[in-house]
């Protein structure tokens, strides 16, 4: 990726974070609300691992390795989420 | 007797084995280089930071001190003999490419570093997570907009976001062959997280000096708060070492456009932690 397609990568990061911002102070906190910031907080961590580590760009065997330990944490975090005090 | 599948490689005292392009001589490993590739360093630096971690998980004995502080010598002396090491060029790296499906096409010192990030995923993974569980089952967790500073959270974040900017811009500088603005881009970064660190330290001060202290000792909220930022600031604060490190070897002229990998790694390094900042911030300021 060129020079100015990162800034553009870069410029959607500052975006998003002011947009979470924004939503944090324009509607009362609800599941939705932070669902939202939520999703506004993973699509910036996809576009880092894509284009400022090159992963869109690295060896398909690359790509497969860090399938695994993001799948183990997305269960962790579900399962503490859901999960109940004993 | 040597059997006759073995003599092709034994016999003779110049005797090899091919190895993806390079050389297994009697003298040990051949790159084309004048240094070898072993090296004890990485195994002084594993002892030192397990010796450092058992002495902080100690400190509540007497010994535990004393322990923390051995470890921190040792973890200094392998630091700084390591980077003495590269800067004199006293080793060098084994074939650059893996040999053996599926890493036929992969960098190997890249690939370590892919490796150490994926357990850097699962043990940031696990904090967050146990922060959720403590958060989800917690019946009074203070709202995050009375205690934390939104404005130095923001500022923080945009303040790391550009630093990944930055370091993407030097790998992409010395792949070109630019050594200025290689400089120019890791010593930004640089800066830039110092200003980082500058940030929250004057965030952890105002929250330490408020009429109701929000110190280490005010309960869990503030606990998981200092422990999560805590270490992410240390792993900030590695980030900054490497890249003063990496500077000081660019000005030397130690890349090329051949030779970047070091460039290469640091940069994933910190882009992993601008990643773990980007879940830090909603999580602790937002939600």
């Amino acid at each position: 990726m060129e020079t100015f397609g990162l800034i553009g990568v870069w410029a959607y990061l500052v975006a998003a974070t002011v947009a979470e911002v924004i939503v944090f102070y324009a509607f009362p906190a609800s599941t939705l609300v932070n669902t939202s910031i939520g999703v506004l907080a993973a699509s910036k961590a996809v576009l880092i691992v894509l284009y400022f580590m090159h992963l869109k760009y690295e060896p398909r065997s690359i790509q497969i390795l860090i399938i695994p330990p993001a799948f183990l944490v997305v269960v962790l975090v579900l399962t503490m989420v859901f999960s109940l005090p004993h | 007797m040597t059997p006759e599948w073995l003599s092709g490689i034994t016999g003779g005292s110049t005797a090899h084995l091919s190895a993806g392009g390079h050389s297994l001589t009697d003298s040990g490993y051949s790159a084309g280089h004048e240094g070898g590739h072993v090296s004890s360093r990485p195994i002084s630096l594993s002892l030192g930071g397990t010796v450092t971690i058992l002495g902080l998980s100690l400190l509540g004995y007497s010994f535990g001190l004393p322990i923390m502080i051995i470890g921190g010598v040792i973890l200094i002396w392998a630091v700084v003999g390591w980077s003495r090491d590269d800067l004199r060029e006293k080793f060098v790296f084994p074939p650059t490419v893996g040999e053996r499906w599926p890493w036929t096409d992969v960098a190997k010192l890249k690939f370590g570093m892919w490796i150490f990030l994926t357990t850097e995923v699962v043990v940031f993974g696990s904090i967050l997570g146990s922060y959720l569980f403590i958060r989800a089952n917690f019946p009074n967790w203070p709202n995050p907009a009375e205690i934390h500073d939104l404005g130095l959270g923001l500022t923080n974040t945009i303040v790391l976001l550009t630093s990944s900017l930055t370091v993407v811009l030097a790998v992409h500088s010395i792949r070109d062959g630019h050594q200025r603005g290689l400089v120019l881009g890791l010593t930004a970064t640089l800066l830039l997280g110092a200003t980082f660190m500058a940030v929250k330290a004057a965030e952890w001060w105002e929250l330490f000096n408020e009429a109701i202290p929000f110190n280490f000792t005010a309960g869990l909220p503030a606990s998981v708060y200092y422990f999560t930022t805590g270490l992410h600031g240390a792993h900030v604060l590695g980030g900054m070492i490497l890249a003063a490190y990496l500077i000081r070897k660019a000005l030397n002229g130690g890349f090329s456009k051949e030779n970047y990998v070091g460039v290469e790694n640091f940069g994933l390094y910190w882009h992993f932690v601008d990643i773990l900042w980007v879940f830090i911030f909603p999580l602790f300021y937002l939600i």
